[in-house]
């Protein structure tokens, strides 16, 4: 069975939500503390996730004294093997920090999420959000190859999203785009509410060039089973979970399920 | 118009700056800065009143400064802050973000407020402690290269990419 580790650090708070969901997707996961490279080292993953929530309190910057330790070395050296890194959140900064993502110079750091901003709304936010992967995104990144190109609905929870770009970066940026903001139909639209945070390009998730690493800031874990989609949102996924009997809700997958599905597949392949 | 700054520091030692200072250990730098500490630093743009004006208003919002845990003074380029040991040089490096939402925030509510304020400016300074007898150029060099993450490795307290750093002495 393919293994993945999900690293916590001092402040993460979505580890074990995140092994369960993919312990649920046939995939072995174990969790292992940032001061644990030894014992990760002797048992390598096939895959790794950072999950979410606050690292090292995000005293100086979120993800920042994460991004530091001495196991991003070891996450470093996986995600230049090739192997599948995914940062939710939290995980997303820390990979932004790290200059893992967009990865133009490994480990230089060419992106920022910075404070949510849009026209009269700033400060924390948590609330679901509709996403539509690229195309390109769909046949470069094992987390999103199993999309189809539909609209998902996944919350967000987060202060700092905005994913933010050099000028003279920008016209790179578009090839690195995993994930976008959009409405229930999915169509973009600058500007709250559908681009929640004023992420540049309507920017939910952000890639390297070889498409292995994703920091996205929405949390598919909290979307992994359909009776964790509230019945009052719009779009094809409202209609499934007001339609849903009490058995469906525990046997349908929600729609962040097919992440996972992709890393899975993508793993037996492998 | 008058431009008037505040420093604002926690009562007790400030853990962001412990973790900051050492992180910077963790970077085995030849010359590390022996001290670190953290402020607050608000700027108001006073159209009437000046320092009387943001005294009141700093009395008036506790989430500017919280008395209960946080103390606080007027910040005056060149002069030592509260708690520097003077047998050290002392550096400061303001942090603040391009794209301020804290700031445009704090603005239209203390505006709304009724407080004669232009405008607002939040950003963090990061004050450095060096051996007294180091070279000033060096400890500009020193302070600007730990501001700035430029990788990984080098620099810490600002991403490049989204914040501004100045150097104020």
């Amino acid at each position: 069975m393919a293994t993945v580790a999900v690293i916590r650090f001092p402040g993460s708070n979505c580890e074990f939500e995140t092994a369960r969901v993919l312990e649920a997707s046939g995939l072995s996961s174990t969790i292992y503390n940032w001061n644990e490279i030894q014992r990760l080292s002797e048992n390598r993953a096939d895959a790794y996730v950072l999950p979410g929530g606050f690292s090292f309190q995000d005293r100086v910057r979120a993800g920042v004294i994460a991004s530091r330790e001495d196991i991003m070395d070891f996450i470093f050296e996986e995600a230049l093997e090739g192997k599948p890194i995914l940062g939710i959140c939290n995980g997303a900064q820390i990979l932004v920090e790290a200059g893992l993502v967009p990865g133009w110079k490994p480990g230089f750091i060419q992106a920022a999420l910075s404070d949510n901003y849009t026209p009269g709304r700033s400060g924390y936010l948590s609330k679901w959000v509709y996403l539509k992967p690229t195309d390109n995104a769909i046949k470069k990144c094992p987390w999103l190859s199993a999309m189809n190109g539909e609209v998902i609905p996944i919350p967000i929870a987060h202060a700092e999203g905005r994913f933010v770009f050099r000028d003279e970066d920008l016209e790179k940026v578009e090839a690195h785009i995993g994930l976008t903001y959009c409405d229930e139909n999915g169509v973009p639209a600058d500007g709250w509410p559908v681009n929640p945070n004023g992420s540049i390009l309507n920017m939910a998730a952000l890639m390297n060039t070889e498409g292995n690493v994703l920091a996205m800031m929405p949390h598919p874990e909290r979307a992994f089973h359909l009776w964790q989609v509230p019945p009052v949102i719009e779009g094809k996924w409202g209609e499934i979970r007001r339609n849903a009997s009490i058995k469906d809700l525990d046997e349908i997958a929600g729609p962040g399920a097919v992440l996972f599905q992709g890393l899975y597949r993508y793993l037996e392949e492998k | 118009m008058e431009n008037v700054k505040i420093a604002v520091r926690l009562i007790t030692p400030d853990p962001e700056a412990t973790t900051a200072l050492n992180a910077i250990k963790d970077m085995r730098l030849q010359l590390p800065p022996l001290k670190l500490h953290r402020y607050d630093l608000w700027q108001f743009d006073v159209s009437e009143g000046g320092e009387e004006t943001v005294g009141e208003l700093v009395n008036h919002f506790t989430d500017i400064v919280n008395p209960n845990k946080q103390s606080w003074s007027f910040y005056k380029e060149g002069n030592s802050l509260a708690g520097e040991n003077e047998e050290l040089k002392w550096i400061g490096v303001f942090v603040t973000d391009r794209k301020n939402s804290k700031s445009s925030n704090w603005t239209e509510l203390v505006r709304r407020r009724g407080f004669s304020i232009e405008s607002l400016n939040y950003g963090v300074l990061w004050r450095f402690g060096y051996l007294r007898d180091t070279d000033d150029s060096l400890v500009e060099k020193m302070a600007i290269d730990l501001a700035v993450s430029h990788s990984r490795t080098g620099g810490l307290l600002s991403n490049p990419v989204s914040q501004e750093v100045a150097v104020w002495n």
